[in-house]
């Protein structure tokens, strides 16, 4: 039983991270139509941000993941360049171009920071919660907090405001946003930027828990993908519930058969999700 | 076509292996250029049929692994192993075929990509069998440079051979169909599945050969070598650099390519020297999505 509870806590807290990588995904493949294959090397850039601030600068934890956060903001404008000028076949020439730009960042990352893997490890200190029983270290509660009040923020943002409603409008329906005087340009910029913020933040906590080093974009890229292919595009109950179990059956697993079949793991969901709905997805997807 | 004019370059490419001023220099960088080239041109054959593959590295890192093993386990002479890799390779892209081949478009693409996990991570995880993520080495076969150009510039030509087929013959009009409009292709008698079943097994067969000739040529195998991005990147970018609808694009993007990696970027950037093929793929798309070859008038 003790097993159980602690595989539990292992896959909450795991299953927060991925929604937040998930997350970034999700806003830019709905407003902008661009499945980002670059988006692994976007968390690894920041990721490498957070590291540098934290075992160079002894950055604490929350002024280092504010800071490494924005560092993605810069591939904002090359994301929404590749969504606004890809030639027909969109859906395919956006691939191919998002996969062009994580060969770029993942040379330029191997130039910059080297082949070695790094993680941001400090000593969690472990609490015991007293009814359940269970062990948590600081680590996965950073995790679990900081992961959820993003969420949070994003899902309060999107049903309370405005912008947020505008947003949705944009990501469900492009041309029916654009009849009720929806500027959708400008909100898929800012879904474009509150991805890359994701993307960000999910970078600072991924390399606490993970090893990052410039070929580990891709196995961050298939998570994200296959939770957002999961859930759907820019739902975000959806994807928490996706990541969730994801992460469970991630972490049971890992501790069945250990950690190194995950990947497999991965691609077979992935081929599964788009054998059973992969056309119904992108042919929503197919809108301008 | 010009036939006699095409056959003559082509002996003259062959003959310039055997010249012994050349140095062995010129003639390995040459050799790894045609071997793209080959790589480039075999990936192609499958995507003139609309179907564009990121996933290409597994019948690469198969070829590679089914060599490696036939030859160190079992002693099967190098080049006898060498089709076997090749046909592991076929196995697979008979595993895509029952399950991925269904898909279109960007589902498809996404599909390939991550199909390229599951033989490395099986591979990587089979530890006794294969030796795990550590590789097997000692497979360099003793073959010298001159040889090995020789061997890649034919087949180089082999496969522009099977190219020219799938470009221009009746076979290749109905690739154009398909490409074009599947539905249409179909109404109007064209045996859709057969020709993407057809061109995916050529593919795959000859990316398997690359990559049996490529473990025999550096010697050693490794998962996270073999089955790495590079080999799915590198036949895409060359062909859509050179002209995928151009019987050279493909092999001239190789040259073009390669090359300009070598002699440009290797000295300037070496930790950072790939991230032109990333490149390539923006300034290619962006600026002459028709690829370099487009620009020739006979295209």
């Amino acid at each position: 039983m003790f097993y159980v509870d602690q595989i539990l806590v292992q896959a909450i807290s795991l299953g927060s991270l991925y929604t937040l990588l998930a997350l970034g995904f999700s806003l830019i493949f709905g407003a902008t139509r661009v499945l980002n294959l670059a988006h692994g090397s976007f968390v690894i850039l920041s990721g490498y941000a957070a590291y540098i601030l934290g075992k160079h600068y002894n950055v604490g934890f929350i002024l280092g993941s504010s800071l490494s956060m924005l560092i993605p903001l810069i591939f904002l404008p090359i994301i929404v360049l590749i969504s606004s000028r890809s030639p027909h076949p969109r859906e395919t020439i956006s691939l191919i171009l998002t996969f062009g730009l994580s060969l770029v960042l993942q040379n330029c990352y191997m130039a910059a920071f080297s082949a070695d893997y790094r993680i941001l490890y400090g000593a969690p200190s472990l609490y015991e919660i007293p009814i359940l029983r269970v062990t948590v270290s600081s680590t996965q509660l950073a995790l679990i907090i900081t992961s959820m009040s993003a969420v949070a923020l994003l899902f309060l943002l999107f049903r309370k405001t405005m912008v947020g409603k505008a947003l949705r409008a944009t990501i469900q329906n492009n041309e029916a946003a654009l009849l009720v005087g929806i500027p959708i340009k400008e909100m898929r910029i800012l879904a474009t930027g509150l991805g890359c913020l994701s993307a960000g933040l999910a970078g600072s906590l991924y390399v606490r828990v993970n090893y990052i080093h410039p070929a580990g974009d891709i196995e961050v890229t298939l998570i994200a993908l296959l939770i957002t292919l999961f859930a759907g595009r820019g739902r975000i109950r959806r994807l928490l519930i996706s990541a969730w179990i994801f992460a469970i059956i991630e972490t049971v697993v890992s501790y069945w058969w250990g950690a190194k079949w995950r990947d497999l793991l991965s691609s077979l969901f992935i081929i599964a999700v788009l054998l059973w709905r992969g056309e119904e997805i992108f042919e929503n997807s197919r809108e301008k | 076509m010009n036939l006699p004019i095409h056959l003559l370059a082509w002996v003259i490419i062959l003959a310039f292996g055997w010249i012994p001023l050349v140095p062995e220099s010129v003639l390995s960088v040459l050799t790894t250029a045609f071997f793209y080239g080959s790589m480039a041109t075999a990936w192609n054959i499958h995507s003139l049929s609309g179907a564009i593959s990121l996933g290409h590295a597994a019948f690469f890192g198969l070829g590679a692994y089914g060599f490696a093993i036939t030859a160190s386990k079992y002693g099967i002479s190098s080049w006898a192993g060498m089709l076997i890799g090749a046909l592991c390779a076929v196995v697979y892209a008979l595993f895509w075929m029952i399950s991925i081949n269904r898909l279109r478009h960007g589902s498809f693409v996404l599909a390939t990509l991550v199909s390229v996990e599951i033989p490395r991570v099986i591979i990587e995880n089979l530890d006794s069998f294969t030796h795990g993520s550590a590789g097997i080495m000692n497979l360099r076969i003793p073959v010298g440079i001159r040889e090995w150009y020789i061997i890649m510039v034919i087949l180089a030509g082999l496969l522009l051979l099977i190219h020219h087929q799938t470009l221009f013959s009746r076979l290749g009009w109905g690739l154009r169909a398909v490409r074009d409009d599947e539905r249409t292709a179909m109404a109007v008698g064209v045996p859709v599945e057969f020709l993407r079943r057809c061109t995916l097994i050529v593919s795959s067969f000859f990316m398997g050969l690359c990559g049996a000739f490529y473990a025999a040529m550096i010697g050693f195998v490794e998962p996270s070598i073999v089955f790495s991005l590079h080999f799915s990147a590198m036949p895409l970018v060359l062909s859509l650099f050179g002209g995928r609808e151009h019987l050279y694009g493909p092999l001239i993007g190789g040259l073009i390519l390669y090359n300009l990696d070598q002699l440009l970027m290797v000295p300037l950037f070496p930790e950072a020297h790939r991230a032109l093929y990333g490149i390539a793929i923006f300034i290619t798309i962006w600026f002459f999505p028709k690829g370099i070859l487009a620009w020739t008038k006979r295209s």
